[in-house]
């Protein structure tokens, strides 16, 4: 065989070459002085530059897009493709080379996936109540035109356990009329009342312009949160709509007939919409914040599991076979012709640090000869040659014994009822 | 179509922008890159997806080097993130400087070295790696171990560079 190339040991080490590959490899390298100097080599340039790659870490910083700095929630509607958008064209406008660009598909990535169908839900959900309220506002006007004077078609706000005064207010704002007739046809001192049934009052007269802007631009000045306001909006209107459409069809019966229920189911699901909304700003935040973990945890992990997971990949790891010998070299070590288990054919045979094989002399290593059964596990016949002194195995050990010269002991992976089998064999 | 979608991206984003990020230097860079594989692999699905992902990430690579030099910036590869900044300013700065180093030495290999590097960094196997660069898979061997060898002599020489001038 020729001196070994480089790329080849590069291979080897990378652990690309077939089994009989590597043995002629290993046959070669341990005849061959230059070669074995060269797999020296090798090895420590690919160490070393597995190891420079390795520097070159992704930074444990999030990326400046990423960085959790959101001081207020986001608007509503925004979702991640809006924010991708924007800065990102701004960036380019003003030619900042490296000016980071907004998340498009962000490292939590499972998260952000649904978090964005979800998020599309609930805008789906907003949507459909506003445009609901919308339509309660339209037939609220024609209703007025029929009804005028006549009947007080809703009653807000008495029970509501999440609508607050605030969050109803901003709803005025966005929503018009609807909301701003119901403020006016109920007094506060009634709107503490329990009872909910629509009945037919007076016509009250109608509020000053001036009362109706200052109430409006509180209303704008107390604004909190958009979301709130339009899924409260859309929900009061669709609450006003339901009871108008009630009153049209029989105002008789609508002092009984319209339900407080269907109103409180409304707002009952307004107020788990809210809540829904808020948990997904918690959950979206703490992915922020967990995005801003130091890597070196992961890594640390990581390496732990390293150290602890892989089983050695080679048969020689599994063995323990520092050094592969052939017969001329175990028969040096031993003295004498190497023992075999009679009927099977030996992977290899090598050498084995003393400590590491049970009952040996731990101060000089033993010659172990690696065999495989039909289910691939291997079977280790372990020799050493007794010095002057030194104790000989206990005949009680079925696995171990002495032979002439020789203490040996079979071991590997399988169990001691099957290796004491192999015992009879072994020449 | 989006749940293999899905899938790839959670196989195979993390360690497409870690190779981009040390192919370039800039982690929103790589960021970007390897969205605009993903929004390509969206288009035509791949049959083999890692060194088809990875084949297409370097190629955006190469244009938005070209675009960039085109435009008369300056490439951004020798630049060192400020990556640790609770290790103290000592460690921080040697970090800095190692990283630096190391780019500088990643910089002076050719092309199709670094790939090949950065690739086998990220677990490819010589089947893939030939695969995505376009090489025959006997050359991987070679190819790899002619990056790794420039690779380190590269980076010593500057030990040595920088002995010298103290």
């Amino acid at each position: 065989m020729s001196h070994l190339d480089e790329g080849t040991l590069h291979a080897l080490l990378d652990g690309e070459l077939d089994l009989h590959e590597v043995k002629e490899i290993q046959a070669h390298i341990g005849s061959c002085a230059a070669c074995g100097t060269r797999l020296r080599e090798v090895k420590e340039f690919h160490g070393e530059a597995d190891r420079l790659v390795g520097v070159l870490e992704l930074p444990s910083a999030p990326s400046r897009r990423t960085a959790p700095a959101e001081p207020a929630p986001a608007p509503f509607g925004d979702s991640p493709v809006d924010r991708r958008r924007t800065p990102r064209n701004d960036a380019r406008i003003s030619g900042q080379v490296n000016e980071p660009p907004p998340l498009l598909l962000p490292e939590s990535s499972s998260y952000q996936r649904g978090g964005f169908f979800r998020r599309m839900r609930w805008a789906a959900l907003v949507l459909v109540t506003v445009g609901a309220g919308y339509m309660a506002s339209q037939m609220r006007r024609s209703s007025n035109y029929a009804f005028q004077g006549e009947l007080v078609p809703v009653r807000l706000g008495d029970s509501t356990p999440v609508l607050s005064e605030e969050e109803r207010s901003p709803a005025a704002a966005k929503s018009g009329e609807s909301l701003q007739v119901a403020a006016r046809t109920v007094p506060p001192a009634e709107s503490k009342a329990p009872a909910a049934v629509p009945r037919r009052v007076a016509p009250r007269p109608q509020p000053a312009p001036r009362e109706l802007a200052q109430e409006s631009g509180a209303t704008s000045a107390d604004r909190r949160d958009e979301k709130a306001g339009l899924a409260a909006a859309g929900t009061v209107a669709a609450a006003a709509n339901d009871t108008d459409r009630a009153n049209e069809a029989d105002p008789e019966a609508a002092d009984e007939a319209v339900p407080e229920s269907q109103g409180q189911n409304v707002r009952e699901e307004a107020a788990l919409a809210l809540r829904e909304l808020d948990r997904e700003r918690q959950v979206e935040r703490a992915a922020a914040a967990t995005a801003a973990l130091d890597s070196a945890k992961t890594r640390d992990a990581m390496a732990r599991q390293a150290v602890a997971a892989p089983a050695p990949r080679t048969p020689e790891q599994r063995a323990g076979v520092y050094l592969r010998i052939g017969l001329d070299e175990a028969a040096k070590q031993l003295g004498r012709p190497v023992h075999v288990i009679e009927g099977m054919s030996p992977m290899f045979m090598g050498l084995v640090l003393g400590k590491n094989s049970p009952g040996a002399d731990p101060t000089r290593p033993v010659v172990r000869v690696v065999y495989h059964d039909s289910q691939s596990r291997l079977i280790f016949l372990d020799q050493q040659r007794i010095r002057p002194g030194q104790s000989t195995p206990p005949a009680a050990d079925q696995l171990r014994w002495s032979q002439g010269e020789i203490a040996l002991r079979l071991g590997g992976e399988v169990g001691a009822d099957i290796l004491r089998n192999y015992r009879g064999r072994v020449r | 179509m989006t749940a293999d979608l899905a899938r790839l991206f959670d196989e195979y984003y993390p360690s497409l922008v870690r190779m981009l990020y040390r192919r370039t230097g800039d982690r929103d860079r790589a960021e970007d890159l390897a969205q605009e594989t993903f929004a390509r692999a969206v288009a035509a699905p791949p049959d083999n997806p890692r060194p088809w992902l990875f084949a297409v990430a370097l190629n955006l690579v190469r244009e938005d080097g070209r675009r960039t030099v085109t435009r008369g910036r300056r490439l951004e590869l020798l630049r060192g993130e400020q990556d640790r900044p609770t290790a103290g300013p000592d460690a921080e700065f040697e970090r800095n400087e190692e990283v630096a180093r190391v780019r500088a030495a990643l910089a002076r290999l050719n092309e199709r070295d670094r790939e090949a590097l950065l690739l086998k960094a990220e677990g490819f196997g010589y089947d893939e790696i030939a695969s995505t660069l376009g090489l025959a898979k006997g050359a991987v061997g070679t190819t790899l171990a002619r990056a790794r060898r420039r690779l380190v002599e590269a980076y010593r020489a500057q030990d040595r560079g920088n002995n010298v001038a103290s």
